[in-house]
């Protein structure tokens, strides 16, 4: 099989499995990371604790990964600017994840706030992928002023529920040219599988690895679960159809 | 003395301290965070020309895992 590479901004990434940080220990993450292939990790910003020194995550992941820092703890376009540009006098590139989510509930991104800050950060020389609810109407107006990519929720962030969402992504994958990336509400390496094989060029995953008993392990079987998804998208698959349709030779000697 | 906001809590620094002093003396590699002084972005190379003055307000952040 030639290279199946992913383009995004100005990257050619390889692998379609993009690793979320929060809730790894340190001393896991490059394992973890290593054994899901990631090549984009996504990283928060958060104030420095005085009063707890912690070692700096930077340097329990692999060089050369492309780092994504988000936006978590935005409520506004606004705050969301802010802290992009924060992330980026941090000296990790220009990728952002664009998450605005004034829901503490659900965690549902806010699409007019994240569109506002997509457009803005877009000017301001960011590579953006922005989070979103999967509407058409938002995605195309997220492509339209510059996203590299969007990134559907599958179900609310953390829930391990799988694609409840996945008619409105279907749309999405289908009318949008820019990568759509399935974030949030994967717990399982068959729903990850699932959105490969629907065509999502790549999926965000972070508790569904994070929390298992066995996150190396865990990181492993998302892994070859995206690769099968991705492979059998590509190979082309079959149509349903209402009635059997023989796979052996009915040819009746036995008449 | 002067007194200093830093990531919300005040503190008491001497006059014509540097954030790169005020840093080295919170034992933080300057390579990991990201300092702004009133709202605005500091850039690592200032940070040991910068002086805090009375009533400033320091935000020091760094990365950490999230998803």
């Amino acid at each position: 099989m030639s290279k199946d590479l992913l383009a995004i901004g100005n990257s050619l990434i390889a692998s379609r499995l993009f690793l979320g940080t929060g809730k790894i220990p340190l001393p896991k993450m490059k394992q973890v990371i290593e054994a899901a292939g990631t090549q984009v990790v996504t990283v928060a910003l958060r104030r420095v604790d005085f009063d707890q020194p912690e070692e700096n995550i930077l340097d329990f992941i692999p060089d050369g990964a492309i780092i994504m820092p988000n936006t978590s703890g935005a409520r506004t376009a606004a705050e969301a600017i802010r802290l992009a540009h924060i992330a980026r006098a941090g000296g990790c590139g220009n990728w952002v994840k664009i998450e605005v989510i004034p829901d503490q509930k659900y965690l549902l991104p806010d699409n007019f706030e994240t569109l506002k800050a997509t457009e803005q950060l877009v000017k301001d020389g960011f590579t953006v992928l922005a989070y979103m609810s999967p509407d058409l109407i938002v995605a195309k107006s997220l492509e339209a002023v510059g996203a590299a990519a969007v990134m559907p929720l599958g179900a609310p962030i953390g829930t391990n529920r799988g694609l409840k969402m996945k008619e409105l992504i279907n749309i999405i994958i289908e009318e949008c040219h820019v990568p759509v990336i399935v974030d949030a509400g994967i717990g399982r390496p068959s729903h990850a599988a699932e959105a490969m094989e629907m065509g999502a060029s790549a999926v965000l995953l972070n508790t569904a690895i994070a929390t298992a008993d066995d996150s190396v392990a865990m990181a492993l079987a998302f892994r070859l679960a995206v690769e099968s998804g991705r492979i059998a998208y590509l190979a082309g698959m079959c149509g349903e159809t209402s009635y059997a349709r023989a796979s052996s030779p009915l040819t009746g000697f036995l008449d | 003395m002067i007194c200093v906001k830093v990531n919300g809590r005040q503190e008491t620094l001497p006059e014509n301290y540097t954030i790169a002093q005020l840093l080295s003396q919170k034992e933080l590699d300057a390579s990991y965070v990201v300092v702004q002084l009133n709202f605005e972005i500091i850039d690592r190379s200032l940070l040991s020309e910068t002086t805090l003055n009375e009533g400033d307000q320091l935000e020091v952040v760094k990365f950490l895992g999230g998803g």
